[in-house]
């Protein structure tokens, strides 16, 4: 084994690398989710919004969901509107990744905790107590 | 937010833990790993979690480390061959599939805590019925 050495010290200085980077890749992403708010795409992610909000209206069977009123979405959209203006590009991207694996219920909840981070009005703290 | 930590430790259990059970295995019928089976894993856990991994970086290096524990175990193989003597027991700390394999492990737990705690992702095979 004495003439193979240096695959294994390779290997290893390689799993370093790949561990360094995986730690600083989670350290930032925490980060980033603490600034939840600065990940809101422009319009391709505000049509998302707008389409989970009607679906979410549309399943009120169970008398569980209420409705939101059509000034309670526009302040949504709004609110959305104005925390994309602060996005840097590589946020944009991570979001956009992250964003695009997410089924609905996931992009519900993603919202939903980026409202409870970031919001202190009343009409989202409605929002977030209808979930 | 209970169900991020279900999640993430169903994937943990799945991708990472359940991968290592024939070592486990051997060393409840031997009483020991042999160095040419923790080599090959290495690879093998390298290579898979490597392609089942979202960040570049950790893909090509995994790959790197999945070639370059081929080579160590095609290498091992010689030995034993030439040497004409049964895989041995081996000193856990001094062989470096043992800690390629810690490595990998905790690069991909990091991975899927950031995806199933921090990002609400569900993990597939416990996908809840919408």
């Amino acid at each position: 084994m004495e003439n193979i050495g240096w695959i294994q010290l390779a290997s290893i200085f390689l799993g370093i690398i790949a561990l360094i980077f995986s730690i600083r890749n989670l350290v930032l992403r925490k980060k980033v989710n603490n600034n939840l708010e600065k990940k809101i795409l422009e319009s391709k992610i505000e049509m998302s919004i707008e389409k989970l909000i009607n679906k979410r209206n549309a399943n009120t069977k169970g008398q569980k969901r209420r409705t939101l009123s059509e000034k309670e979405i526009d302040n949504l959209i709004k609110k959305f509107e104005s925390l994309t203006k602060q996005l840097e590009e590589a946020q944009k991207k991570h979001f956009e990744d992250s964003w695009s694996i997410k089924n609905q219920k996931d992009k519900i909840n993603y919202l939903t905790k980026l409202i409870d981070e970031s919001n202190d009005s009343k009409e989202f703290k409605r929002f977030q107590k209808a979930d | 937010m209970k169900d991020n930590y279900q999640f993430f430790f169903a994937s943990i259990i799945f991708h990472l833990v359940l991968p290592l059970m024939p070592l486990i295995f051997e060393m409840n019928y031997t009483g020991y790993i042999s160095e040419r089976s923790l080599t090959m894993i290495a690879s093998i856990y390298a290579f898979t979690i490597a392609v089942s991994s979202r960040n570049v970086i950790t893909l090509a290096i995994g790959i790197i480390i999945g070639f370059l524990n081929a080579g160590n175990y095609g290498s091992t193989i010689k030995v034993i061959n030439e040497v004409q003597t049964l895989p041995g027991r081996f000193d856990f700390l001094s062989l470096s599939a043992f800690w390629l394999i810690l490595i990998i492990f905790i690069i991909h737990s990091t991975e899927r805590y950031a995806r199933h705690v921090l990002e609400n992702e569900e993990f597939v095979l416990l996908k809840k019925r919408k």
